[in-house]
């Protein structure tokens, strides 16, 4: 006869080990997008805390998908604060790292067919702000347009890439 | 609730701010993690925009998305349709006056432009998708002197220690100062790159 005690915490495992499995891509595709040097790393560190704090996992609060990606964001952040220590000079390790050079050039790549969707306008004021650092004042001068008409292009812009990744993001 | 951008992360974008380095996106995001993987991709998007060649300028044979060519209106074909050809012949004149100005003015040799000289270039920017620790980045000037144009950029970081590095190697900086830093753990450096024949690297 089963002991309901073990059945009662095998339950939750096996719920949260389908979780992981199926959340492998767009986990570890949501990890690459934010670190792309240390996705194995936050990867890691994210099935490890997922998998100790399996037992607070309530799916009558959301969704798997969104615990899941918040314990992501977490390690994420966590080791971000980790790396910014308050010195000018870098340790030898971590000035020889940079960011993989296919991942940066697929996100090169995906950028600019997205910047080819966006209308004429909102891509050139996102670009006059975003690649070449100029103010929004300064774009309204030189396009002879109202401030506030540069800004409503430049946050449409920002909008439509922000929409744009539920159709790829599993990337 | 999602399907836009909160409009203070926008403000936090117009002012150059990585949302990352603010406290309260960072609640908002870890209380609204729905919007984690959009916000994961418009901040690569970012940080891919940022470093998008000019026009003219295409990388490894790809078409890329540059700066966008202007709506080409031909003055002498776009007369012509419209107007018959005695505004044609004015067009032409006229065209003929402005490249001759733009050759005077550009003879003199001490222009300082805000962008014209140097659009052909693009800037040479801090490795912002490594760890996202650009807070600020801007050109304060730029000025054309014979074949080589300069421009003086000032670039706000944090200190992630990839991107401090970069940016001092990239740029010729001069010296990093902190009393205008907005948070606790920023560097502002401000450094002029050259660009001899408008070709950079």
């Amino acid at each position: 006869m089963p002991d309901p005690m073990t059945e009662d915490r095998a339950a939750p495992d096996a719920r949260i080990q389908g979780l992981l499995t199926a959340m492998e891509r767009p986990l570890r595709a949501f990890l690459r997008r934010l670190a792309p040097t240390e996705i194995d790393d936050l990867h890691q560190e994210t099935l490890a805390r997922a998998w100790r704090s399996r037992h607070t996992f309530d799916p009558t609060l959301g969704s798997g998908r969104s615990w899941l990606l918040r314990i992501g964001f977490r390690a994420f952040l966590d080791a971000r604060d980790r790396r910014s220590q308050p010195t000018d000079e870098l340790p030898d390790h971590l000035a020889a790292s940079t960011a993989d050079p296919a991942t940066w050039a697929a996100a090169r790549d995906d950028a600019a067919v997205l910047l080819q969707r966006l209308p004429p306008q909102e891509r050139e004021i996102l670009l006059r702000f975003h690649r070449d650092g100029e103010s929004i004042a300064g774009i309204a001068v030189e396009l002879r347009i109202p401030a506030g008409t540069v800004k409503s292009h430049l946050h449409r812009a920002r909008n439509r890439l922000w929409a744009a990744q539920r159709n790829g993001e599993d990337r | 609730m999602t399907d836009a951008i909160p409009p203070f992360l926008q403000q936090l974008l117009d002012r150059g701010i990585d949302p990352l380095g603010d406290a309260r996106a960072r609640e908002w995001l870890l209380a609204h993690p729905e919007a984690l993987p959009s916000f994961a991709a418009l901040r690569e998007a970012l940080a891919a925009v940022a470093h998008a060649p000019v026009a003219g300028k295409p990388v490894a044979g790809k078409p890329v998305a540059g700066k966008p060519a202007p709506v080409a209106v031909d003055p002498v074909t776009n007369a012509s349709r419209t107007s018959g050809p005695l505004l044609a012949a004015a067009g032409l004149i006229a065209a003929a006056l402005l490249v001759a100005s733009g050759l005077v003015f550009w003879s003199t040799n001490t222009a300082t432009t805000k962008r014209d000289a140097t659009d052909v270039a693009p800037l040479p920017r801090p490795n912002l998708p490594t760890a996202g620790r650009v807070i600020d980045h801007r050109v304060a000037s730029s000025r054309l002197a014979g074949s080589t144009s300069e421009r003086h950029v000032v670039t706000r970081l944090g200190l992630a220690g990839v991107q401090t590095h970069h940016a001092t190697r990239a740029y010729e900086s001069g010296p990093h100062d902190r009393p205008d830093a907005p948070t606790d753990h920023a560097i502002t450096i401000r450094g002029v790159t050259k660009t001899i024949a408008h070709v950079l690297e």
